[in-house]
This record gives C-alpha cells, structure tokens and sequence, in this order.
C-alpha cells in the first residue's frame, strides 16, 4: 500500500524529500497510480494511463538520485499531460475519437523540456474535443469537478484541471487556467510544436499545480526559445521558482472594474473575490479600480478569431466527417466556418485596441486582479444543453467566456489562485495578470497571496 | 466597406436556410441536426460584434501577434 499523503504534497514539497532521499519516486508512482485507479471512473480526469513507463522511470530516477546524479526540482515528479501534446509512442487524441489511435513519433518540445529534466509522465489526461471547450459527449467520459461531481471541472483542459484538484498527479501542463492554481504564460514565452492546434496565434501551454510555487517550477522547465516554433521568444528564461518573494509592498494592484461581480453575482463569488482583493490590500501598495472598457467584447472577438482558427484547422475534416465530431464542437466549427475574412479583420482590430486598454491600464498598476466567472460552476446538464436561441449563446457562451479571453487575446500573461469557494460549495479563481513577460510579477503576487491565505490547501473528498 | 477596410455593417439575422446557403457556398454541407444551431451561433456573434464601435477601429491595424 503506498502513502496516499504523498500525493497531496506540493512538487516544491516532493522535491525537497526527493533529493534528501526521503520519499522513493517510486514510491510516489505508486501513490499516484492507485488514486488514479480508484477514481478514474468516477471523475474521468486520464484518457491514458502509462503505469508501467512510469514506474520503469520511477526506477531509473530512484537510481540516477542514489548515485548522486540528482537533476533538479523535477526530478522524479509525476506529472501529467493534457492530451493535447504529442507524445513520443504513447497515443494522444486531442480529446476526439477521430484520433483515438493516433500515435506520435517525437515529443512536443515542452514534453521533452520535462523528460529532459526527469519529470514523470503518468499519463495523458482529458479535455475538450481538440481543446474547443464545451464538448457534450467526451469520447473518454465526461470530466467531473471533484468537488461536485454532478458539475463541470472547467472547459478545455478540463482533465488536467480535475487531476491536479483530485491528486492524482502533483502536476500537470494544461493549455488555459482554472479553479487551482496554475499560469497561463505570455504568447510565445513557452514552444507551441507538438500541440494540436486550435488557435496559432493564441495556443499556450499553461502549467498548473497546487500552487504559484509549483507553476513557476514547471513554467521555468518548459520556457524559451524552440526553433520548430518561430513565435517562440528568444527572451532569456529567469529561474522564477528561485526569485518568488512574498513581499510585494511595492506591487501596485488593478481591479479590473468591468469584471468586478455585480450584486447578482454569486454570493460567494463576491465574497470570495472580496475577500482576494482584501488580502492584496493588505499587502501590496495600492489597490484601484481600472477600467477596460472592450472586456465586455472579449469574448465574440475571441470566437471570432479562435473558432475560426480552429475552424480552418478542421475544415476539411469537418466536411467530410462532421458526425465523427461531438455536436458542440461540430455546431462551433461550423459557425465559425461562415465567419468572412472581412469580419476577422474587424476582430483582429478590435484585439489591438483591448490589447492597448490592457497596456495602458498596466501603465497605472503592475498586475490586474479579476474573478474567473460571476456565477456558480454548472452542471454538466445545464452546460451540455443545446443552444435554443442566439441570447442562449450570447449569455452562456460568451458570458463564461468573458473572464479568460481578455488575456488570451493579449498575450498577457496571467496566474489563477483559489480565493474562496461559490454558493454551490466549488473553488473560486482570482485570476491576476500582468504585463507582456511579466510572469515574475505575477507569480510573486501569487506566491504572497498563497503565503496569507490557505485556500490552496483545500482538497475535496473523493 | 468604409476607406479603413472596416465593415460598416453586419448582416441582420439570417435564417436557417440562409446559413445553410452561406455553409453551401463554401463546400459546407451543414447537417440538419446542427443547422438550429450553427444559426444562432453565427447571428449571436454577428449581433455582438455588431456593438464594436466601428469608428474606434479604424485607427488601428490588424494585430493577430504581438511582439515575442
């Protein structure tokens, strides 16, 4: 029987105990396998389990760690992957049954950036059909919240998101930012080769962890400069782990005010985030409303350009096989097929006045503070409802959509910690972003706000 | 098309046989089963990104990548 407390442990924790030879990568495997073997079924976080390369570089990494070949922080973590990252022999699906028996023959940059460090790979996990969010039927069951099962774990990478909170990994790398901790970097700060594309000018690979710690230790391990991806920075990648500091006294902190929750938010959305922005009074200089006025228009704009990138990615597919696809996902491929080049130009445009609103609001203050939705998380029933009228759209679609995309559309780069919990008793996000490589910024007021609070420390019951 | 390259204007609701139409004139054959569908998507973000204010993007270029 392995010790199921490992698996709670954070990786900065893990890797302490690792290199002083207290924990056994194997061990922590071991840990991690059984949690997935008990709770797979129940939450669907893994579409692939690879138990047993695991436990071979367990061993390996137990051995190179007793000869005193010890290689840093990752050394022996087991981490997993949304299935959206091509690995080496192991089939990745992109969440579609299309690419059920797909098997890659080389790693996505950032998976062999973390098998270069001796990370883990448990498996691969689940997500959205080819990461368009909102799929209905997920060919490898629907991902369920932890924390209410009968509740979505969040949209694209869903799985990834669901295995961090249920500790079945210590982490993961997803592609967006949810209910735990986890860092959606600037665009083009980590390789986009290897990954199923959705959107070129936006596809990110975000890590996520238990903690702003966690996601810097990933993010510092899979960042930088990739020739097979010319988007890629040249920038040097700092060692964000090693210059977190919990002293952010002279940090100047934004609210953005189009994001604020109204009074028929969620209660517990207002008080959670209420609370957040209390703690960062606490603690940083200054605290001020900025305004953002084209927040409200994220969304369409970035259906406008993502769908359609993603639409042009599928188009052919999508003709030729449209019921091998989920009815989301072929419904929004399909609209966003009939999008005119004229109108994403109109979009395109509309993305660099926000992007100047975003950047002339990050002039005032260092990082922007936001909540990552004003309402409680939805049921699997009520988010896989079928569109009945374009104000269905306008206010599910969009409406859910208008906390994240800002960044997106931006590059910007921006971390969610947990802040509270919403009326339905699930993890509130407060998203904070900050200017264009700035991730050092935000990571440190993550760290600091993780250092006065405990919300990270929560798990749910499974 | 205003000087910019801007659209002045964007469609008002179209009908399902409209989009079904517009899918036809791309090599799109959109089933039956998702058309409803389809069709309140494309109008839902037709309608809102109708509420851009055209004159404020006429300033500003096209900006599908920011400086890496």
């Amino acid at each position: 029987m392995a010790d199921e407390t490992l698996a709670f442990e954070t990786v900065a924790r893990l890797a302490s105990l690792i290199e002083r030879r207290e924990v056994s990568p194997v061990a922590l495997v071991e840990a991690y396998l059984e949690r997935i073997d008990r709770l797979n079924d129940r939450v669907h976080a893994y579409i692939t389990v690879c138990g047993e390369s695991a436990l071979a570089e367990a061993r390996m990494a137990e051995e190179e760690i007793a000869s005193g070949r010890y290689r840093g922080p990752l050394h022996g973590i087991p981490i997993g992957l949304k299935d959206q990252f091509y690995t080496k022999g192991v089939r990745t699906t992109g969440g579609s049954s299309i690419h059920a028996d797909m098997v890659p023959d080389e790693d996505a940059t950032i998976v062999a950036r973390l098998k270069d460090a001796r990370a883990i790979v448990l498996g691969k996990q689940n997500m959205a059909e080819f990461a368009m969010g909102g799929t209905r039927k997920h060919p490898y069951g629907n991902p369920r919240n932890p924390w209410d099962l009968e509740r979505i774990p969040g949209h694209s990478s869903s799985g990834s998101g669901v295995a961090v909170a249920a500790s079945m990994c210590a982490a993961a790398i997803g592609e967006d930012t949810g209910g735990i901790s986890a860092i959606r970097p600037t665009y083009g700060r980590v390789s986009r080769h290897g990954t199923f594309p959705v959107s070129w000018s936006m596809d990110c690979a975000s890590p996520m962890g238990r903690t702003a710690e966690d996601c810097a230790l990933l993010l510092e391990t899979i960042a930088g400069r990739d020739p097979r991806d010319p988007t890629s920075s040249a920038r040097p990648v700092p060692g964000y782990a090693s210059a977190l500091r919990s002293d952010i006294g002279e940090l100047r902190v934004g609210v953005v005010k189009e994001l604020e929750p109204p009074t028929s938010a969620d209660a517990g959305v207002r008080a959670a985030f209420a609370e957040g922005v209390g703690v960062f009074e606490r603690l940083a200089t200054s605290v001020e409303e900025v305004s953002i006025p084209l927040i409200g228009l994220a969304a369409p704009v970035f259906v406008a350009i993502c769908d359609t990138d993603g639409a042009h990615v599928h188009f052919d597919s999508i003709r030729e096989r449209p019921h091998d696809y989920d009815s989301a996902t072929r419904a929004r491929l399909m609209a966003a097929s009939l999008v005119s080049a004229g109108l994403y130009n109109v979009a395109q445009r509309a993305r660099g006045l926000l992007r100047g609103q975003m950047m002339a609001a990050l002039k005032r203050v260092d990082v922007l503070v936001s909540p990552m939705s004003f309402g409680p998380t939805p049921t699997l029933a009520g988010e896989g409802a079928v569109f009945k009228s374009k104000e269905d759209v306008i206010a599910r679609q969009f409406g859910s959509r208008s906390f994240t995309t800002p960044q997106s559309l931006a590059g910007l780069p921006a971390l969610t910690v947990p802040c509270g919990f919403n009326s339905v008793g699930t993890p509130v996000g407060l998203q904070i972003s900050g200017r264009p490589f700035g991730e050092q910024t935000v990571l440190n007021a993550g760290f600091a706000f993780q250092s006065a609070t405990d919300w990270h420390e929560r798990r749910p019951e499974l | 098309m205003n000087q910019e390259g801007v659209p002045a204007e964007l469609p008002a609701d179209l009908t399902e046989e409209e989009v079904r139409a517009l899918g036809r004139g791309l090599g799109l054959e959109i089933p039956d089963d998702v058309l409803p569908e389809v069709t309140y998507r494309y109008t839902a973000l037709m309608h809102e990104l109708g509420k851009l204010d055209r004159d404020g993007l006429t300033e500003i270029d096209p900006r599908p990548l920011f400086d890496v």
